[in-house]
């Protein structure tokens, strides 16, 4: 029998087949192919254009580069000029594509849904405004211009009040400061600098302040480099990502955390500089460590160690904050933590003031206040712009009743919610990316924020400097031609407080082209004030009894804005991994103790209701606390994704997009329906910890899914302690050193355990011995003959000019799964919803698993995590097996996918590994307008495909034809996958391994750390992971 | 309406040669490249200017058109009728609709600036446009196929195996590039047969 080649088989398959194939080109629809009518001059079709801007989904105003393909917004990415995000962007600005494109987004102005123009509805408002006696406007933070425009806008009205809405609990923070330093500024946290970093309920990684200059100055301190590492030890009843990325987890009932730093503070006063100060002795007597500890529960041994840990000499830092910490003990809280930082000689080496920071909003009080005068008829007009308090505060606090007595609300939202929904009239305003703008987040920073394309088409909008410049010429104010005009004059005024000479034109240029002008600020220290240890100040300690906490997380903010952008729900939480839903976390042995089990529903009851949601048991919460995440509950306008199966005659349906119904989604459950309207008595900032009066079973199981599989799926031989308890489940990489470490004194020498896989998590249960490094299949010599000769060369040559290669460190990854967002924006992953989640179909491109892995020396969980994408292999396992050659190694080291070759045998995602392939088992819609987000140098795949991780191979195109042009190699750097563009802890090195010179090569060469998943099986993945690196050989 | 489309796919597995009729079209204005490229000489960038820059070479934006017929305004009844058209366009502040005939699917990326900068001329892909009246798929000298494409990559042009030696350009009247090879730095293609290097 003569030998068919496989692609001669192929070709000739291929002939039969033909026609059948003409028919289907050629019903292929005439496109039309639309001009511009006068191009803008930089203008260039199939061209990306960046354009430097500020992010504006939250009050942190991070820089922001918006890339645009044919004049519309893409991607966003960080702006690296930007110091404080310098150069990242969490999951929130990544996905502020998704509410540039919402699908919620509001059409034009219109009353209850009646369209009106814009004239008529501005006009109105206007003469409401001078009616009214008072105006109340409620909106997102303002650092800059916009500030100042509002207030004159407002005054032009006849006087009226501005509120800023944001629930971080930073009115907290500056009472805290103002009574134990006299000022109530947000101070800078120079957290790299710190030797030892402790948190008392600040989850800084997850949403406490900036996380991106958080992880960015976390990284500095907490990477391993030049042999040491700093200690980070998270104090609060939740782990979270945060504790998740600590050395140490103390977890403590909420209230208590103040109680611990004081029993800290007691330890080191004898040694501080502040020893005699005899007030402040006899404050700290009150908290010694024994009547800490046995109030606590926490061990005097923890405390006493965390004590020697914080005694750095001035250079460790202590943090408080977040919604952890808001159990009513939060002001409390911050004045005890300043107290310990005076105390540890803090104050002006790792706590610096003068930067002005502004972040956040005002306290919920305020809000509750306002809500009294709406009441009560004090004000007439409600305008209400980007905020949600209907749906973000609490029930009781009686919002939505007050607004409905005002006789008009409008809504300035771009988006329609809860809010807008309860407004007489929407002027919706256009969303940050369509309009000018700018913000300073700290002294010395002018972020500016341009339009990076014109507004959405289809869609009526005004953005809200023009409208508020509209506004103030309707009130008779004097107003410039639009809001640039205004923006401009307030940035000649900054040119002048810069001392920046020459022409303000190139002033304006060099400030769009860079984002803004940045520069430093000089910090000053701070003294402690004796109020900061009245008695008045000591904290009690929490209640006992079961307390509820509504957690943050990268995905999850209690303003909501995150409740309907499908990449946040569709992205795993980074500790829980579940998708689409809410969920209570619950403790092991609470879990027991209340007869629940992991994966039952159950009903929480408080105070001010109760709802029902699925249990998630997790040794990352304290006993006798729950946490449920907050910002869900909303509903999402999403595809239906109904089957067709079973219902064709004798042919595959051809499914048709109409067939696709778009749905309002409900996801989850809104955690604030628990929360009464309590505030901190000293700050006015709203509680996040409520009392939880019943927990019961219902007698079903939840229906909550995560992508590593059910976690009833036991794996026996594992199962000891806590995976026993409550069916919690085995979490642990099961031996195979996914994620793996060794610690500081290792690599040190010390210790003597370097180069051993993970020595003190569980060891593997199979051992390799391979003879040699050689490939797993044998030199196929016929093989490589007949592709030299096609290729028209002497000798085979294996990547040529570049072989692309990542290094991923663990040790400074924080599982924030930014990366993940930024993967599904560049390469048009689909969203897929929970019910195809479950069924294992989501298309991410890249995940970040969650290990919780048994410490074998200690006997306690740790939480690892390792971002895993396509290894493209050297010695892939997909390649051999596609039938139809759809998937290949490409000549730069990229294992290349064709996917209109593909024609979906599976065979591949059977035989990876690493289970980095992902099969469309449909045709994924994207609801308008979110599909005008897709990028262009992307195919969006279809139905019947295989699609993976290909190093973003459309950058690295775009990469190298920007380097042909200038007739140059590509240099290290430039390129850059979006997951390692937008990763605030730089884990992701990526570049071109044959340059001896590059980043990548150069830790790939000269790590002692660096592993490859699952080397045994010899794929020679392009991927190296670099160990986690722990202090004596633990984490939490 | 499944029904009828299951038994349509059928029916064309069965009898290939029941093949769908192409998508008939007319372009919203009748214009000539014989009176602009041929009679006239106007240079192929002049109008499709992103051709050395971009991916694709594009098609003259509304202004283009009103620059040279706000003067220009046809010898003929035939001509005047459809400049008036394009003037209309761009009284109305509206875009041309132009219909698409070469098109290359959507997963492909194909880069006219690489072709052009290396030396192609436009007709070595495009055909002599100049004698071209109306561009419909009838006039298409290529079928922009992979086949073709492929053909090219392969034999046709040492581009694919080594050094440079693009044909001159002469439809811009330029000089043949004879720093060619420095446009590459190493004087080589790499990868130009590469999947990926189009398959995006």
């Amino acid at each position: 029998m003569t030998k068919v080649n496989r692609r001669d088989f192929f070709k000739v398959a291929a002939v039969s087949g033909a026609a059948a194939a003409v028919a289907g080109c050629g019903s292929d629809p005439v496109e039309e192919i639309i001009p511009m009518l006068v191009p803008p001059t930089e203008y260039k079709p199939g061209v990306t254009i960046s354009f430097a801007s500020t992010c504006n989904e939250c009050s942190a105003n991070c820089g922001m580069v918006i890339r645009t393909r044919e004049a519309r917004a893409i991607k966003a990415e960080g702006n690296p000029h930007h110091p404080m995000s310098q150069g990242s962007l969490c999951n929130q600005g990544q996905a502020s594509m998704q509410a540039m494109y919402s699908p919620s987004r509001s059409k034009g102005p219109n009353k209850k849904g009646a369209a009106i123009k814009w004239d008529e509805g501005l006009s109105e408002l206007a003469a409401k405004m001078k009616e009214a006696n008072r105006v109340l406007y409620i909106g997102r933070p303002q650092s800059g211009s916009l500030k100042k425009l509002l207030a004159e806008t407002l005054a032009a009205s006849g006087g009226g009040d501005a509120l800023q809405f944001d629930m971080m609990p930073v009115s907290t923070l500056k009472k805290g400061n103002e009574i134990a330093f006299g000022t109530a500024e947000i101070p800078e946290y120079a957290i790299g600098e710190a030797k030892t970093l402790v948190t008392f309920g600040a989850d800084i990684l997850d949403s406490w302040l900036n996380n991106q200059l958080n992880m960015r100055e976390f990284t500095r301190m907490h990477a391993y480099k030049h042999g040491e590492k700093g200690k980070f030890i998270h104090v609060s009843p939740h782990m979270s990502l945060t504790g998740a990325n600590a050395d140490q987890w103390v977890g403590v009932k909420p209230g208590d955390e103040a109680l611990i730093a004081l029993a800290v503070a007691g330890e080191l006063l004898p040694s501080s500089a502040m020893s005699g100060n005899g007030a402040l002795k006899s404050y700290l007597d009150g908290f010694t460590t024994d009547s800490v500890a046995s109030k606590t529960g926490v061990s005097a041994q923890v405390i006493k160690g965390l004590a020697k840990d914080f005694n750095q000499g001035g250079m460790s830092l202590a943090m408080a904050g977040g919604n952890t910490a808001m159990s009513g003990e939060g002001t409390k809280l911050q004045v005890a933590v300043n107290l310990l930082n005076a105390v540890a000689g803090n104050l002006g080496k790792t706590v610096k003031f003068g930067a002005d920071y502004k972040i956040g909003g005002d306290s919920a009080q305020s809000f509750a206040d306002a809500a009294q005068k709406m009441k009560s008829g004090a004000y007439q007009v409600v305008l209400i712009e980007g905020a949600n308090p209907v749906y973000a505060l609490p029930k009781d606090s009686g919002f939505a009743e007050a607004l409905a007595q005002v006789p008009l609300v409008v809504s300035l939202s771009t988006e329609e919610d809860e809010t807008s929904a309860l407004a007489h009239m929407h002027l919706p305003t256009s969303h940050s990316v369509e309009a000018w703008g700018d913000s300073m987040p700290r002294k010395g920073v002018y972020g500016l924020q341009q339009p990076a394309m014109a507004k959405l088409p289809g869609y009526d909008t005004m953005s809200l400097g023009d409208l508020m410049v509209a506004l103030a010429g309707k009130l008779g104010a004097a107003a410039p031609a639009d809001y640039k005009t205004y923006l401009m004059a307030q940035w000649k005024g900054y040119q002048k407080d810069l001392g920046l000479g020459g022409a303000f034109e190139d002033f304006w240029k060099k400030s769009l082209q860079q984002g803004g002008q940045f520069t430093g600020y000089s910090s000053k220290g701070a003294n402690l004030q004796s109020g900061a240890y009245a008695s008045a100040m000591a904290p009690k300690g929490g209640q006992t009894g079961l307390a509820i906490v509504a957690a943050n997380s990268p995905n999850h903010r209690a303003e909501g804005t995150n409740g309907n952008r499908t990449w946040l729900l569709e992205i795993p939480h980074p500790i829980t991994q579940l998708v689409w839903d809410s969920w209570v976390e619950i403790s092991p042995d609470t879990a027991v103790r209340l007869g629940v089990n992991h994966f039952d529903e159950v009903e929480i009851t408080t105070a001010k209701g109760s709802l029902k949601a699925g249990v998630w048991v997790n040794y990352g919460i304290a006993d006798n606390v729950l946490s449920m995440p907050t910002g869900l509950g909303r509903e999402v306008p999403f595809p239906t994704y109904v089957s067709t199966r079973n219902k064709s005659i004798f042919l595959p349906h051809v499914e048709m997009s109409s067939d696709i119904k778009i749905k309002p989604l409900k996801v989850g459950t809104n955690v604030m329906d628990l929360m009464g309207f309590d505030t901190d008595a000293l700050s006015g900032d709203l509680q996040f910890v409520t009392a939880v009066s019943a927990l019961k079973a219902t007698g079903e199981t939840a229906y909550m899914v995560t992508p590593e599989g059910q976690a009833h799926h036991h794996d026996a031989a594992a199962l000891s302690k806590e995976y026993t308890k409550a069916y919690m489940g085995d979490r642990s990489q099961k031996g195979r050193g996914f994620a793996q470490s060794t610690s500081v004194e290792a690599m040190n020498g010390h210790g003597g355990h370097e180069g051993d896989g993970g020595h003190h998590l569980r060891h593997r249960h199979y051992t390799t011995d391979l003879p040699s490094n050689t490939d797993m299949y044998p030199e196929r010599a016929a093989d490589v003959a007949y592709h030299v000769d096609w290729s028209g060369r002497d000798k085979p040559v294996y990547y040529e000019t570049n072989k692309w290669e990542m290094a991923v460190d663990l040790d400074r990854c924080t599982g924030c799964a930014a990366c993940v967002v930024a993967c599904y924006a560049e390469n048009n992953v689909a969203v897929v919803g929970k019910e195809r989640m479950s069924t294992g179909r989501e298309m991410s491109w890249l995940r970040v698993a969650r290990w919780q892995d048994h410490n074998e020396e200690t006997g306690d969980l740790e939480t690892y995590f390792s971002p895993n994408m396509c290894g493209q292999c050297a010695n892939a396992g997909c390649e051999t097996v596609c039938p139809v050659y759809a998937t290949y190694h490409n000549d730069e080291g990229i294992n290349a996918m064709v996917y209109n070759r593909c024609v979906g045998t599976r065979y591949c995602a059977n035989n990876c590994i690493y289970k980095q392939r992902r099969f469309n088992w449909r045709t994924y819609e994207f609801p308008a307008p979110l599909h005008m987000q897709l990028n262009p140098a992307m195919t969006v795949r279809e139905k019947g495909v295989m699609e993976k991780c290909n190093f973003c191979y459309s950058r690295i195109r775009e990469g190298k034809d920007l380097a042909k042009d200038m007739g140059r190699e590509v240099f290290d750097g430039e390129i850059k996958t979006a997951c390692q563009q937008t990763c605030p802890a730089d884990a992701i090195s990526f570049g071109n391994i044959k340059d001896p010179k590059a980043k990548v090569t150069q830790i790939v060469n000269t790590t002692k750390r660096g592993y490859h998943q699952l080397e045994e099986v010899n794929f020679k993945p392009a991927v190296t992971y670099l160990k986690k690196i722990n202090h004596d050989n633990k984490k939490a | 309406m499944r029904r009828v489309l299951t038994i349509l796919a059928a029916t064309m597995l069965v009898f290939p040669s029941l093949i769908l009729a192409e998508g008939e079209f007319t372009q919203p204005i009748k214009f000539s490249h014989v009176t602009h490229a041929g009679a006239n000489e106007i240079p192929c960038e002049f109008c499709h200017i992103y051709a050395s820059r971009s991916i694709v070479s594009g098609i003259p934006p509304v202004r283009t058109c009103f620059g040279c017929h706000q003067v220009v305004r046809g010898t003929d009844e035939a001509q005047q009728k459809e400049i008036e058209k394009v003037l209309g366009y761009w009284e109305r502040k509206e875009p041309i609709p132009w219909k698409k005939v070469h098109d290359v699917p959507d997963f492909v990326s194909f880069s006219h600036k690489r072709h052009i900068q290396i030396g192609f001329d436009c007709n070595q892909c495009h055909g002599d446009m100049a004698k071209v009246a109306e561009v419909s798929f009838d006039t298409m000298k290529q079928p922009l196929s992979m086949g073709w494409c492929v053909e090219c990559h392969m034999t046709k042009h040492p581009t694919a195996n080594g050094k440079i030696a693009g044909p001159v350009r002469k439809t811009r009247g330029a000089q043949p590039i004879s720093n060619a090879a420095k446009v590459q730095p190493d004087g080589d293609i790499s990868g130009s047969k590469d999947c990926f290097i189009c398959h995006k």
